[in-house]
């Protein structure tokens, strides 16, 4: 109401003065909230819909369980869809309009988001790690959606001190997964020593049909080089992730990796023939343990794995599907709880205290794990909240609420 | 000339017959028996210099509500109380003649042939909207009507002319042939229609838009603010725009002009008339170039490290050239016993466009292009009394084949430097879509006057659209194996009163809809089936318009409209795999009224001022729209969100002294504010709740307060007798708006600036304008200019313009 009165008042007075040029500050008396030493500072990537378009914006707080997080005068905005990474340090936020752009956002001496702009990537990135840990080098993968806007999947390593790209390599679609039906989506993607796997699903461009749910694969690249150098393929389950999530493969401590598969609907499958389940390539080894299948479809309290981070000794905090998907509900990303799920002991415990919730559409799992807490956000009824699990509870509590329409990304900053 | 537009309207809708002249008198005679003895009338006939008959002069009694346009015989018949009057008889492109008469009561003073001298171009300056007879501005409707005739000496497209009219925003992404929206107090794309002679003109093809059309093809352009009238019969939510060829039976216009940027400008009008067996003749042809290589600042992105400039730095466009031609011809008869205007004719139009960038300037291209071509074949028939007294009958009708092409099959990418890198598919997408669109047009306008007050109107709008799309890129595509059509269908009655300080009109309109398409069925096998799907809809929709003198120079109107937008076929039915289908979809509806007063007067005898100024509000509903909460790639729904409340004053000022000096200013201010406090969608996902984050704020990236000022003056007589110098200036101003919610995010930086451009021309003509040469300089401060978030518009630019015009 009150800018109404302003623009009236700015109106009436260019009819006064006709065409005058003047000029008028946008009092909008923003101080940031101080941040003292010792408090923690986290970075939301919050999108927000209003009737026009979505809009994104990352936002900082020293608080996730109690008040609210909101956008009014506040935030950085992201131009364009986003996706969020985490590395060195920096909460990337990568997206923007026409080109793919990174925004590298880090706090300044004052503990306030501050953004580095000028890295910049060729094709749409699919997934953007920090594969030890270090901070030190990123590494990214851009594939093209279909063979019209590209024929090569696309690798990148960025030096994170510089904000650089480092080296990229280029790796034929086609030689990943020879094909004159299928092309391929990534899933997800981990570095264990000198190699890099990942996961992909088929699906047909155009139509995004999967006519082959019958085998899981990981492609295995030489790091930092990118050199494909074999596709290991399983029939046990189906193809590890699903459409637009990063969910599909997981590395531990020991080096034993584990691939995801759902062929859920939810997610964008169109048909579904092999039990959703869970597959390990064990540490040292390039091939899939023979002596390692979860199925989760079969597991008390299971489901369909849609969605998960890794949160350390062999267990994964997931979004996990609470009824048998069906095909009229294909792409809903609905019917989700959250859930610990054991690797190594194969249970999946259901967190408590945590409602029935629906994924935002398989983007990536906005989840922090910190302090032994998995922060993560649900929407009920148009009201987003954060959501605290108590990893050896497996206890939810509310926290804060997000004023916006999801949560797209969060990182621990400080 | 508003004067003629709405009278040319009413002309055959009402016919003034000799006989309803006589009732016309009475009726407005008899209630007043006191006055009756005192009043008079005066008859007559205007012509040119050569004796023939002018029709749709202004005829109008000085310091009366006395008004007519002369018929086709040139013939005019008006009445006031008796006294000692001036006559005022003017007519576009004519100097205006005034004469002393005497009115006696209870009797008729025929003055016989009242002569105009001829083609005074004293008329062509640059000022735009409304003249300042107001008088004529009769009906109730909100409509400015833009006189294209002052714009002939100008190289203006009718979207320039356009942008210089209050609530009008035409935002373009950069220069000649870009693409544009054009938006009409907040409403945009498909809620506006536009209308060429009242044939809707909406899938016309690329090359037959507004920012291709010079104001030369037109007479004048009508811009109906949020209520239509039922003879401009379409499902527009926000308004229409109807573009009236020219009219006049001989006349030849060609112009050339060449402009910075190596833009080119040619066009050539031209009507013969036979006066003996009425065969008509009529062509417009216009052809447009540039390169539209003007600078951008930008920030180039190093294809190599794939970093992008943090200093930007001016650049020079080098991949946006734009060609378009247009031919249109029409002949046929005129005053015929069988018809009025029986005119065949046929448009063919084409342009070739490079593209430059893509949603910003950031993304460059260097290879992309579009082409498209259209072939309309049009049929024109007109009739009054058609078997009975009073009944007229219009019909227009066309047949729409317009092709677009769009092509991206370079193996490279390019940045601003024009360097390349090597890509394995394309610049962006690898395509060669071609869009083969059909499509049939029938608007038939059946009036009726059952008296000289009372009449009635029928209106009947048929479309019936088809496309057919290929891809030798990408053959597979289901999306073109199972096509939509959409046929729409719109009636309209109306019913009107004509009284002298008064008129009114109140309307019904049917809008039916039929559309097919197709839909996949899935079966768990991974691919599922296709089966065809059809849909009908039919809605009510109302308005009223009044008008009325509360003093001769004091107009007051008010009209109000229930209306629709209909739903394309796609967004209804979807298209078998990215979008699909919603049953439950309504159109968009909204209820708009306008309030307005017009007044003008003189100050001594020069000193003309007209003022006017409306207040307008809109409460629109269910815009359709791509489901935003649903982020898979296909299967995606259209979804009716939003409640959105315009509130909006428009004002117009404008002063003239001796025909010399023209000062026209005007300003526009809508508040357009969303009212949809949560999304509801029940969409096959389920019921879902989600608050909207704009609820009560401003709807973002829509410019909400703008402006134009013009002066000009003309040097009459200027070194010979009827050379005349005309100097203009005038400003465009936007307040500057944000591409995003403002109230969300601190400091962001997605503004689109305020703009100011000013722009100039000199014009000369010679020997009552038959000769032009006239010099324009757009965008005299080389401001950067935006209409669109980081699409930068072309800094100054000069364009000279040599232009040979008769008039017979």
């Amino acid at each position: 109401m009150n800018s109404t009165i302003k623009q009236l008042a700015r109106f009436s007075f260019i009819a006064g003065v006709v065409f005058t040029s003047f000029s008028c500050s946008d009092n909008e008396n923003n101080d940031p909230t101080p941040v003292s030493e010792t408090d923690k500072v986290y970075a939301l990537g919050v999108g927000v819909t209003t009737s026009t378009a979505t809009t994104n914006y990352v936002v900082q707080t020293s608080n996730l369980m109690s008040g609210t997080i909101s956008l009014t005068g506040n935030g950085l905005l992201q131009s364009g869809y986003r996706d969020y990474a985490f590395g060195g340090g920096n909460f990337y936020s990568i997206g923007g309009l026409g080109i793919t752009d990174v925004n590298t956002i880090s706090l300044n001496s004052s503990n306030q988001l501050t953004t580095k702009t000028g890295l910049t990537f060729e094709l749409a990135n699919n997934d953007f790690i920090d594969p030890t840990g270090a901070g030190t080098t990123m590494v990214g993968v851009s594939m093209p959606s279909s063979p019209t806007a590209g024929l090569n999947a696309k690798f990148y390593t960025v030096d994170v001190a510089s904000n650089t790209i480092a080296s990229r390599a280029d790796v034929p679609m086609n030689s990943i997964h020879p094909s004159n039906r299928d092309w391929l989506f990534h899933t997800g993607m981990k570095v264990r020593g000198n190699q890099l796997f990942q996961t992909f699903y088929p699906v047909n461009h155009t139509t995004y049909a999967t006519t082959n749910t019958d085998t899981c694969y990981v492609a295995i690249y030489s790091y930092p080089g990118f050199a494909l150098q074999k596709v290991i393929k399983d029939t046990r389950t189906g193809p590890a992730g699903a459409f637009n999530t990063q969910s599909g493969i997981f590395k531990t401590e020991t080096g034993d990796l584990y691939t995801v598969s759902n062929s859920s609907y939810y997610n964008g499958y169109s048909q579904s023939t092999k039990p959703a389940g869970i597959l390990r390539i064990a540490a040292g080894s390039t091939e899939f343990d023979q002596n390692y299948f979860f199925n989760t479809d079969a597991a008390p309290n299971g489901g369909k794995i849609a969605h998960a981070i890794y949160i350390g000794n062999n267990k994964l905090f997931a979004a996990i599907t609470t009824v048998t998907p069906t095909l009229a509900d294909r792409w809903s990303d609905k019917n989700l709880r959250l859930a610990i799920v054991d690797l190594s002991a194969k249970t999946i415990t259901l967190v408590a205290n945590a409602p029935v919730f629906t994924g935002n559409g398989g983007r990536s799992f906005a989840a922090l794990l910190d302090e032994g807490k998995v922060y993560t956000a649900i929407s009920v009824n148009g009201v987003v909240n954060i959501y605290q699990t108590d990893i050896s509870t497996a206890t939810a509590t509310k926290g804060a609420e997000i004023e916006g329409s999801f949560l797209g990304g969060i990182a621990r900053l400080k | 000339m508003s004067k003629l537009s709405t009278w040319h309207y009413i002309k055959y809708t009402i016919p003034f017959k000799p006989g309803f002249y006589f009732f016309f008198l009475l009726l407005l005679v008899c209630p007043k028996v006191g006055q009756a003895q005192n009043t008079g009338s005066v008859s007559g006939r205007v012509t040119d210099a050569g004796n023939k008959a002018i029709e749709f002069a202004n005829v109008s009694i000085r310091g009366t509500e006395a008004a007519a346009q002369t018929k086709a015989d040139g013939s005019f018949f008006l009445s006031a109380p008796a006294g000692d009057y001036e006559l005022v008889v003017s007519f576009v492109g004519y100097s205006t003649k005034t004469a002393r008469i005497q009115i006696i009561a209870g009797r008729t003073n025929n003055l016989g042939a009242i002569a105009l001298s001829g083609s005074l171009n004293m008329d062509e300056v640059l000022v735009t909207g409304k003249t300042q007879n107001t008088a004529i501005k009769e009906e109730g409707f909100n409509v400015t009507v833009l006189d294209a005739r002052k714009l002939y000496s100008t190289s203006a497209d009718l979207n320039q002319a356009l942008n210089r009219t209050t609530g009008i925003r035409v935002r373009e992404d950069g220069g000649v042939g870009s693409n544009f929206s054009f938006s009409l107090n907040g409403f945009t794309g498909r809620q506006v229609k536009i209308f060429l002679d009242g044939i809707p003109m909406d899938n016309f093809g690329s090359s037959l838009t507004l920012n291709n059309l010079p104001v030369t093809m037109a007479e004048r352009v009508e811009v109906y603010k949020g209520v239509l009238p039922i003879h401009l019969g379409a499902d527009a939510l926000g308004g229409a725009v109807n573009i009236v060829t020219r009219a006049n039976p001989n006349f030849l216009d060609v112009s050339y002009g060449v402009g910075s940027f190596n833009t080119h400008k040619a066009s050539v009008n031209g009507a013969f008339t036979n006066p003996t067996n009425g065969l008509t003749f009529r062509a417009n042809a216009f052809y447009n170039y540039s390169d539209n290589n003007y600078k951008v600042e930008v920030n180039p992105i190093d294809l190599s490290s794939g970093q992008k400039a943090e200093k930007s730095v001016e650049v020079e466009r080098f991949h946006d050239a734009y060609k378009s031609g247009t031919l249109q011809l029409e002949a046929g008869v005129t005053g015929k016993q069988y018809a009025d205007l029986l005119l065949v004719g046929l448009i063919a139009s084409g342009n070739d466009k490079e593209i430059q960038t893509g949603v910003t300037m950031e993304q460059v291209f260097g290879a992309r292009t579009s082409r498209s071509s259209s072939v309309i074949p049009t049929v024109k028939y007109k009739k009054a009394n058609l078997s009975v007294e009073g009944l007229d009958l219009s019909l227009y009708s066309a047949y729409n084949m317009t092709q677009n092409r769009f092509v991206d099959t370079t193996r490279l990418r390019y940045n601003w430097y024009q360097e390349t890198v090597t890509t394995s598919a394309a610049e962006l997408n690898r395509t060669q879509l071609k869009n083969k669109d059909n499509e049939g047009l029938v608007t038939a306008n059946l009036s009726y006057a059952i008296n000289p007050v009372h009449s009635l109107s029928f209106n009947y709008v048929m479309s019936d659209f088809g496309r057919k799309s290929s891809d030798v890129e990408d053959p597979e595509n289901v999306t073109f194996q199972y096509p939509q059509a959409l046929n729409k269908q719109v009636m309209g009655l109306a019913w009107q009163v004509n009284k002298k300080r008064f008129n009114a009109t109140a309307f019904s309109k049917l809008y039916l809809l039929n559309a097919s398409s197709f839909q996949q069925v899935l079966d768990g096998t991974g691919t599922g089936s296709y089966q065809a799907i059809q849909t009908k809809t039919s809605n009510i929709g109302y308005g009223a318009a009044v008008a009325g003198f509360l003093l001769p120079q004091l107009q007051l109107k008010a009209s109000y409209e229930h209306t629709y937008r209909l739903p394309e076929a796609i967004e209804l039915l979807g298209d078998g795999l990215f979008v699909r289908r919603n049953s439950a979809l309504k159109p968009e509806n909204s209820d708009n009224v306008n309030v307005g007063a017009i007044y003008s007067f003189k100050l001594r005898t020069d000193h003309h001022f007209a003022v006017e100024a409306s207040y307008l509000y809109r409460n629109s509903r269910d815009y359709i729209r791509l489901d935003q909460q649903q982020t898979q790639p296909i299967d995606r729904q259209y979804i009716n969100v939003g409640d959105v409340i315009t509130n909006g004053v428009e004002s117009d000022f404008r002063y003239s002294w001796k025909n010399k000096l023209q000062v026209g200013l005007n300003l526009t201010y809508q508040n357009i504010i969303d009212r949809q406090e949560f999304y509801i969608s029940e969409n096959f996902m389920g019921t879902k709740t989600e608050r909207n984050w704009g609820y009560n704020y401003r709807i973002p990236n829509t410019p909400y307060l703008f402006g134009n000022a013009e002066a000009g003056y003309s040097f009459t007589n200027l070194g010979t007798k009827d050379n005349v110098l005309t100097l203009n200036y005038s400003l465009n101003y936007v307040e500057e708006y944000y591409l995003t919610p403002h109230h969300l995010g601190f400091n962001n930086d997605d503004v689109i600036p305020r703009q100011a451009a000013h722009n100039a021309m000199v014009n000369y003509t010679l020997q009552n304008g038959k000769y032009g040469l006239s010099l324009e300089c757009r965008n005299l401060t080389d401001s950067k200019l935006f209409d669109n978030y980081l699409l930068q518009k072309p800094g100054r630019s000069f364009f000279l313009r040599a232009r040979y015009f008769i008039n017979k």
